[in-house]
């Protein structure tokens, strides 16, 4: 039945797919495993499927086929509250009709402790989360930072083997967003549990997450941690979805031993891959904005002329916007020096771009 | 066939045991209803031994001139209290929903009294002021019916307000202010911009007062006089005395008209309501 | 909202009709009905103020054979019919509304309209209805009776028909019978609302169903279920057709009682002395439903 063996991950997806009676399919067979001890990240547009995904392993939906498997025993037909998982939902779901500490107390109470223990065990939780004062106020009274906090600690009160947190960060407003990312990692490192994470906001996932797993349209796209997402993603989907980046098209020209030349409608490009395609075939070049160089060459690197069009000030850094030769434009990152150099091209003036070819990636 | 999908913790619906207990109730609200609409095609004397499939009871219906005076007594009056009550409980409707005014939470008060007082206290309290004013007994028909209709009225006005008031809610202010930066004057934003957004909110609140009035017993039964007869009245006088077919048959057609025209306009609110881009 | 000395014209004009008719035919009534309960009836025609409490005293009439309170009894008992009624009505009408608000979108207002219907029936065709089924000769006996003689009970001896009809069961099951459709609205509307990951938080959280339900759903519905408790209550309480057409001699209620009084036993004071009664009960009733609101908001302020 359950054979447990120490290479065996904490938590398991097995061929799980989630048909809904409309005939949509949200989750599409998807096999995922995650450890016992990191922050996991389902990063993707909205109708993915990550949040199914989620609500499945809660027990809050049932699969249509598959298992899941959590610290070695089967869950997949076990009722929410029996399940050693616990979630923080979106809107936070405090209970308005009970205070802080009651909201706190709900779940210790259904686990039968004494009295005493739970007031103990609900002090300890306020501490955690820095909401000490707050015990005796209504939800109502509370912002809504201090509400998300609260059901943090609700869940973490019964010491799950997981937390589940759904869209953590999508209501609150940037400055606390920040406080809270950072809270959030701390936390998770205290209580030593693994976090699963469902976000929409890339800067989110890439920020706080070990290991990010990208879904669209119900599967798995690419898994990886954030810095292999970033610098070798495996579709023009990751490439786009995870920061920005900029898209040539072309075909393959040649196939070397590490690199790949491309010819493209504003010029041949030499750039390293990953994969090895075939001559003929169509490809993008990629290059995120941050890996041009403006009018500052080296004479081995990929070289493109532009037109400079329009450019947004970012305070540390600026975007421009380029037209290259056959119309297309792209995103330029330009650092704004701290000795106030001046280096944003002015409206119209011809650009140059350059890059090297390990700075590209090659997408099919 | 596709295997059913597994039931999620919160769809109660999908439990069986949900299930079978919607499926009492409505047995429960339902079969005595279709018991008796069935019994009105008996071919028998009496209604709870079916003898045979028939429509004498109909015919026999169309004998009693009593209950169908009955009858025509209760379509009028209900007619004339829908105007009234319509008209009455709309314009406090809106008077409630665009002005604030010292003693408006007095009248709002007093306005839900009649919805929650005791039927019985408002037809004693009425029949009592009926009588202390010595209003005429033996006027010509209809106008027989006016102290009938002034008490129907009187009771079914504040229901028109709460429903139209529950329509008015949803009104978006923009509309209006968007009229009046056109042009429009107060008269001309209410005909043009209001009041068609009301109107499916004017349906529902004329068929509850429709619908009050033509089922009510209590009230009318204390205002009403032996040559008033209304044809709830009429039947519960009957009812005491013998069980005949011909109720039935009455109870049936009421039935009927009531169901149709309901739907109708429950069909017609989700249809004005949806076209007009609320919900 | 603006304030009606804007448009003072308009708003005169909107509102006279409903405070005419208001106090002309809902408060002066009322008010006579107060003074005819301060009157005496020298004959069978006339009634003459003064001012007296007979009518009042007389509610505290007692049987002389038994010592019992008649009228005091007689409230009491449709105190208790009507909260058996209400009870009844809530335990069936709760889960009816949690099915409607559960099922799938599509599903809902055909649902809706399939419970509501009933109500939209005339009260006395459905009571007639009722008698229909009750009556010894009635269909639920004559079902019954079939079920009986045609299966192995035959071998008990020849089916005894319950007699149904003219008891306070009877009286009961017919207040609730029309009742019942009324109280699932708001409860619905109610459950609807209802944001759902509260649910799902408090199974999350390791609670069952029942649990979840009486200590998260309930109090979260409590305004919706008080209402429906309350527009349930007062009618039941008062009722008149249902008690008479269905209780017969053996169960009167209140209402029965007063609508007596104005026509065979000819005692209008009285009678306008025991719908004030009625009038009284309910405004307590009101008041309870308000202070209890009013406490629940306090509460929050005090723990702020």
């Amino acid at each position: 039945m359950n054979t447990v063996t120490s290479t065996q991950p904490f938590i398991r997806f097995d061929k799980v797919r989630k048909e809904f009676p409309n005939g949509t399919i949200a989750v599409n067979d998807l096999s995922l495993d995650i450890s016992g001890n990191e922050f996991f990240a389902l990063l993707g547009p909205s109708g993915c499927g990550k949040t199914t995904l989620l609500r499945m392993l809660s027990g809050l939906e049932m699969p249509t086929s598959g298992r899941i498997w959590v610290d070695g025993q089967d869950i997949t037909d076990w009722q929410p509250q029996r399940r050693p998982l616990n979630m923080v939902f979106q809107s936070y779901a405090v209970f308005p009709h009970m205070t802080v500490g009651e909201n706190i107390a709900y779940g210790l109470k259904i686990e039968g402790r004494g009295r005493a223990e739970i007031a103990d065990e609900v002090k300890k939780a306020l501490a955690q989360v820095q909401l000490s004062d707050k015990i005796d106020r209504m939800p109502h009274q509370l912002s809504g930072g201090q509400r998300q906090r609260v059901a943090l600690a609700r869940a973490l009160v019964l010491k799950p083997k997981v937390l589940l947190l759904d869209e953590p960060l999508s209501a609150l407003d940037k400055r606390l967003r920040e406080d809270m990312q950072l809270g959030l990692i701390h936390l998770r490192n205290e209580v030593g549990i693994t976090f699963i994470m469902v976000t929409h906001d890339q800067e989110e996932a890439m920020s706080m997450a070990s290991r990010i797993a990208v879904m669209d349209k119900g599967s798995i796209v690419q898994l990886g941690t954030p810095r292999e997402l970033y610098d070798t993603p495996n579709s023009r989907f990751v490439a786009d979805f995870l920061g920005s980046i900029n898209l040539i098209e072309g075909t393959v020209q040649a196939v070397n031993d590490k690199s790949v030349v491309v010819d493209t409608a504003v010029g041949r490009y030499i750039n390293m891959a990953d994969f090895t395609p075939a001559v003929g075939d169509k490809v993008f070049l990629g290059i995120r904005p941050e890996m041009f160089e403006v009018n500052d060459h080296d004479p081995d690197e990929n070289r493109i002329e532009g037109t400079a069009l329009e450019t947004a000030y970012y305070g540390d850094y600026s975007l421009s916007l380029v037209r290259l030769a056959n119309g297309q434009t792209v995103k330029v990152f330009i650092e704004n020096d701290v000795d106030g150099r001046n280096k944003q091209p002015a409206y119209g003036s011809n650009v140059r771009l350059s890059w090297s070819a390990t700075c590209g990636v090659l997408l099919p | 066939m596709k295997p059913k999908a597994p039931i999620s913790p919160l769809e109660y619906t999908r439990r069986w045991w949900m299930r079978t207990l919607v499926a009492v109730v409505l047995v429960f609200l339902y079969m005595p209803i279709f018991a008796m609409m069935l019994f009105s095609f008996n071919d028998s004397k009496r209604t709870v031994v079916w003898e045979g499939f028939s429509l004498q009871p109909y015919r026999d219906l169309l004998q009693q001139q009593t209950l169908l005076d009955a009858l025509g007594n209760s379509l009028v009056i209900a007619f004339v209290t829908t105007v009234l009550a319509t008209t009455i409980g709309t314009m406090l409707a809106i008077a409630l929903w665009r002005f604030s005014f010292r003693g408006k939470a007095v009248l709002e008060a007093l306005n839900g009294l009649p919805i929650v007082i005791p039927e019985i206290c408002m037809g004693v309290a009425i029949m009592i002021f009926f009588n202390a004013i010595n209003w005429p007994k033996n006027l010509p028909w209809p106008f027989s019916l006016t102290s009938i209709i002034i008490a129907h009225t009187a009771f079914c006005f504040p229901f028109v307000t709460l429903v139209v008031r529950a329509r008015l809610a949803g009104f978006d202010r923009s509309l209006e202010e968007a009229a009046t930066d056109l042009g429009a004057s107060t008269w001309q934003v209410y005909r043009d911009i209001i009041l068609p957004y009301l109107k499916p909110g004017l349906i529902a609140g004329a068929l509850l007062a429709m619908t009050l009035s033509l089922d009510d017993f209590v009230i009318t039964f204390f205002t009403s006089s032996p040559e008033t007869l209304t044809f709830p009245v009429k039947i519960y006088s009957q009812v005491r005395m013998s069980v005949k077919p011909y109720i039935n048959a009455a109870s049936t057609i009421l039935i009927l008209v009531t169901v149709a025209v309901t739907v109708a306009a429950a069909w017609y609110y989700q249809r004005a309501a949806s076209r007009n881009g609320q919900k | 909202m603006e304030s009606w000395k804007r448009q003072p014209r308009l708003f005169s004009l909107l509102i006279s009709p409903a405070i005419i008719w208001l106090t002309l035919f809902f408060i002066i009534p009322l008010g006579f009905m107060v003074g005819l309960s301060l009157s005496v009836q020298p004959d069978a025609t006339h009634t003459v103020f003064t001012g007296t409490l007979e009518s009042y005293y007389g509610i505290l009439d007692r049987n002389p054979d038994t010592g019992d309170y008649i009228y005091i009894g007689v409230i009491l008992k449709s105190l208790m019919i009507a909260a058996i009624v209400t009870f009844f009505c809530l335990a069936l009408g709760y889960p009816v509304a949690l099915a409607i608000a559960f099922a799938p979108a599509k599903w809902r207002p055909i649902l809706l309209l399939l419970v509501i219907l009933p109500f939209w029936t005339n009260l006395l065709i459905r009571t007639y209805a009722l008698m229909s089924v009750f009556r010894v000769n009635g269909f639920f006996n004559n079902i019954l009776a079939w079920v009986w003689n045609h299966s192995r009970f035959m071998l008990l001896g020849t089916y005894q028909p319950f007699d149904l009809l003219y008891t306070n069961t009877a009286v009961i099951v017919g207040l609730v019978y029309i009742h019942l459709p009324f109280m699932v609205l708001p409860l619905y509307t109610a459950v609807e609302k209802l944001d759902r990951s509260y649910l799902e938080a408090s199974l999350d959280l390791g609670a069952g169903h029942w649990r979840t339900f009486f200590k998260v759903m309930v109090p979260l519905t409590l305004p919706a279920i008080m209402a429906g408790g309350i527009i349930t209550f007062i009618p039941a309480f008062g009722a008149l057709v249902t008690p008479d057409l269905l209780g017969g001699v053996n169960s009167q209620m209140i209402g029965n009682i007063i609508e007596r009084q104005f026509k065979a036993a000819n005692n209008w004071p009285f009678g306008a002395a025991l719908s004030l009664i009625l009038v009284y009960i309910t405004f307590i009733l009101l008041a309870l439903q308000s202070w209890m609101a009013s406490r629940r908001a306090k509460l929050d302020d005090i723990r702020r």
